[in-house]
């Protein structure tokens, strides 16, 4: 070897610890005191909760219509210290002032009200496109938060429904309170370090598991029809100058609610703008007597027992009959009429006759089967239960006045679902809400089927029922403003009296109507319900009636129901 | 024999590194070069990782805003008001403007239509 060869080797065995010594004291540099103290600060570790993405509702139609989803928004936020160190202040805050459309003072309020703080929030939940036109403005001292905010792009439409979410982000109403458990998601974990710019130091991330995005309800019902529904309820409302008012629209073969609307309406995106009361969604939580809305299931509880046929001869005393002393009265005087007349004129007389040849505990019986002072189990909080006292409390005047709705409290819902089981060959539904529930993923959660709670009359008596309510609807029955053109309707008439310091009003009224179509195969079951009407009629033929017309046009054309005729047509 | 004489010229003076500590410090070099290397190339694939996780992070609240954007749009009741501006209102079509083929009707013959055709006169005279 000479010696070239050992100078060539002695430099490269230098140069090659040197590189290495150089590689390994700067990892070590990097490693253990850190880049932090090349930027001038100290590195730290944080641990933080990831929020989870809320799950979206849809209304029946899917993806394309959501009826709640959260939005991403910012906190704008500010470093007073900063602020003030700056000799631009005064021009931050007028630059600032009309981006936030707040006034100038507004803003150096919020900024300087902590003299010493190092943070202060100058507006929250701005909309990113507006945090965008802040930041391009490069104010010093000014920085921002992301922030996730629940939305209701549909305002106050299905917002009985829907619900909302606290400022906690936890359902506190509706469909959000009940679908909890799948919308909330699963917040992720994150453990790691920060450098000087509090920059997440990846590589040294200890530990990270992501959030899982709550799941997205799909509901029954249909955007469209509540839509219309709800004008169509608003108006009448407005017309008659009533208190308040309610629908529901109901498949009757499913249970489905495709709309269910209550007014006064208010909107979920501003919930604490709204009063208790306007909140309370009537459909479920309003207990009110129903009145003669009630007598089919008392005619179709005698007809079930074989006690009378659509023939019998029934006495209704000429308008006033005095029963343990004490005077019913018809509004319209009559003299025998059979039990499809007394349907079809609803006299007061007759029903109370019929549900006495029933007896109490029958009638209790039915009225109960046909899910009467229990909730019926939809798949919403704050269901009543209405109320239906056990027989043993009932007074011998009891059965006479339950049977024409009086002394009896029920829910909208349990009085749709009942008349629903009556177009339904007797059989009565599980109303709901919720079609399906869908992970994140796309998995299904949770799908509804039709599920049948009982069958509290048989089929023939169904139809019997059924043929008898049509009746109601036509020329000289108390509904005929009800009737359709194009569909054979069935539906009843009420007109309840409300109770007020206990005893019945002379002034204030519920006046409703229920009823389904098309009678030869019901499709769909429809309730409006008038509080305290004060103008243009009070009774539900004049108050209900029209507005039930209206909604039962409108949603069978839309669900493109067939129409009467072509049903005909198509019988074998 | 003649023993052999060393060139003297050849013989190296002073310290000598041998062979294999030399190929002991380039192996331990090359060691370190590559933790190195690999510890850069982590560091770079973390910053990455953060630059695409920050980038998804944006995307989903642009894609959130932007849903909601959408759903306030297509909303029925914004819809209406829409068409409202520009002097139009939409309706469902009335019963009289739908035109409805009887299902069934196609895939029988002539014949079964002719026969069903007095049913359908009976059933709009019923109307």
């Amino acid at each position: 070897m000479n010696e070239n060869a050992v100078q060539w080797r002695l430099t490269l065995a230098g140069v090659g610890l040197g590189l290495a010594m150089a590689g390994l004291c700067a990892r070590l540099f990097v490693l253990h005191l850190g880049a932090p103290e090349l930027w001038g600060g100290n590195g730290s570790n944080f641990a933080e909760e990831q929020p989870a993405v809320r799950g979206r509702i849809f209304d029946r139609n899917g993806q394309r219509n959501a009826m709640a989803l959260d939005v991403a928004v910012k906190d704008v936020c500010a470093d007073p210290f900063v602020v003030t160190s700056d000799d631009r202040a005064s021009c931050l805050v007028s630059r600032l002032a009309p981006l936030l459309e707040m006034t100038e003072d507004a803003v150096a309020q919020r900024i300087f009200s902590r003299p010493g703080s190092r943070f202060a929030y100058v507006s929250r939940r701005v909309p990113e496109p507006v945090a965008d036109r802040i930041a391009a403005e490069s104010l010093p001292g000014v920085f921002f938060r992301d922030t996730i905010l629940r939305r209701y792009p549909q305002g106050s439409s299905m917002g009985h429904v829907i619900g909302f979410v606290n400022y906690e982000g936890v359902g506190s109403a509706g469909v959000e309170q009940r679908m909890e458990r799948f919308l909330r998601g699963a917040p992720g974990y994150l453990e790691s370090s920060l450098n000087a710019k509090r920059q997440e130091l990846v590589g040294r991330r200890a530990q990270h598991i992501p959030a899982v995005a709550g799941a997205d309800v799909h509901l029954t019902l249909d955007q469209n029809i509540q839509h219309r529904i709800e004008r169509i309820l608003e108006d009448t409302v407005l017309r008659h100058r009533a208190t308040a008012g309610l629908a529901l629209v109901q498949r009757v073969r499913t249970g489905e609610i495709l709309a269910m609307a209550s007014w006064p309406f208010f909107d979920p995106n501003v919930f604490v703008e709204s009063t208790p009361e306007q909140r309370r969604n009537r459909a479920i939580a309003f207990n009110y007597e129903p009145g003669s809305t009630f007598k089919p299931m008392v005619v179709a509880a005698a007809l079930n027992e074989g006690l009378v046929t659509p023939e019998t001869l029934i006495d209704c005393e000429n308008g006033v009959w005095h029963y343990l002393n004490r005077p019913l009265r018809d509004v319209r005087p009559n003299g025998m009429l059979s039990v499809t007349e007394v349907v079809a004129k609803s006299s007061n007389i007759g029903t109370a006759k019929i549900g006495l040849r029933l007896g109490d505990r029958a009638l209790y019986r039915y009225l109960r089967a046909f899910g009467f002072g229990e909730r019926s189990g939809i798949d919403l909080p704050g269901e009543e239960r209405g109320i239906l006292h056990p027989v043993e409390r009932w007074s011998r005047l009891d059965a006479s006045r339950i049977s024409i709705g009086q002394a009896v409290s029920v829910t909208p819902l349990q009085l749709l679902n009942a008349v629903c089981a009556i177009a339904n060959d007797g059989i009565l539904m599980r109303p709901h809400v919720v079609r399906e529930i869908r992970g994140a993923d796309g998995a299904t959660l949770f799908e509804a089927r039709p599920e049948a709670l009982g069958q509290p009359i048989r089929a023939e008596t169904a139809r019997t029922i059924a043929h008898m309510m049509r009746l109601a609807v036509e020329e000289g029955g108390t509904g005929h403003r009800a009737r359709l053109d194009d569909y054979e309707t069935a539906g009843k008439t009420g007109t309840a009296q409300k109770v007020v310091d206990g005893v019945y009003s002379g002034t204030d009224y519920v006046a409703s109507f229920v009823g389904f179509l098309p009678v030869e195969n019901p499709e769909i079951g429809i309730l409006v319900v008038v509080d305290e009407p004060r103008a243009e009629g009070y009774y539900g033929g004049l108050v209900a009636a029209p507005a039930f017309r209206a909604m039962a046009k409108e949603t069978a054309l839309y669900l493109d129901v067939l129409p009467t005729r072509y049903r005909l047509a198509q019988r074998p | 024999m003649p023993r052999r004489k060393r060139n003297r010229k050849k013989k190296v003076q002073g310290f000598v590194l041998p062979l294999p500590f030399m190929a002991g410090i380039v192996f331990a070099s090359a060691l370190a070069l590559g933790y190195i290397r690999l510890g850069t190339d982590c560091d770079r694939l973390g910053q990455d990782l953060k630059a695409l996780e920050t980038a998804n992070r944006n995307l989903s609240r642009r894609l959130l805003t932007e849903e909601y954007r959408w759903s306030r749009m297509n909303s029925a009741g914004n819809l209406e008001e829409a068409l409202w501006k520009h002097g139009m209102v939409m309706g469902i079509p009335r019963e009289d403007q739908i035109v409805r083929i009887v299902p069934g009707e196609r895939a029988q013959g002539r014949e079964d239509r002719v026969s069903e055709a007095p049913l359908l006169a009976q059933a709009l005279r019923h109307e």
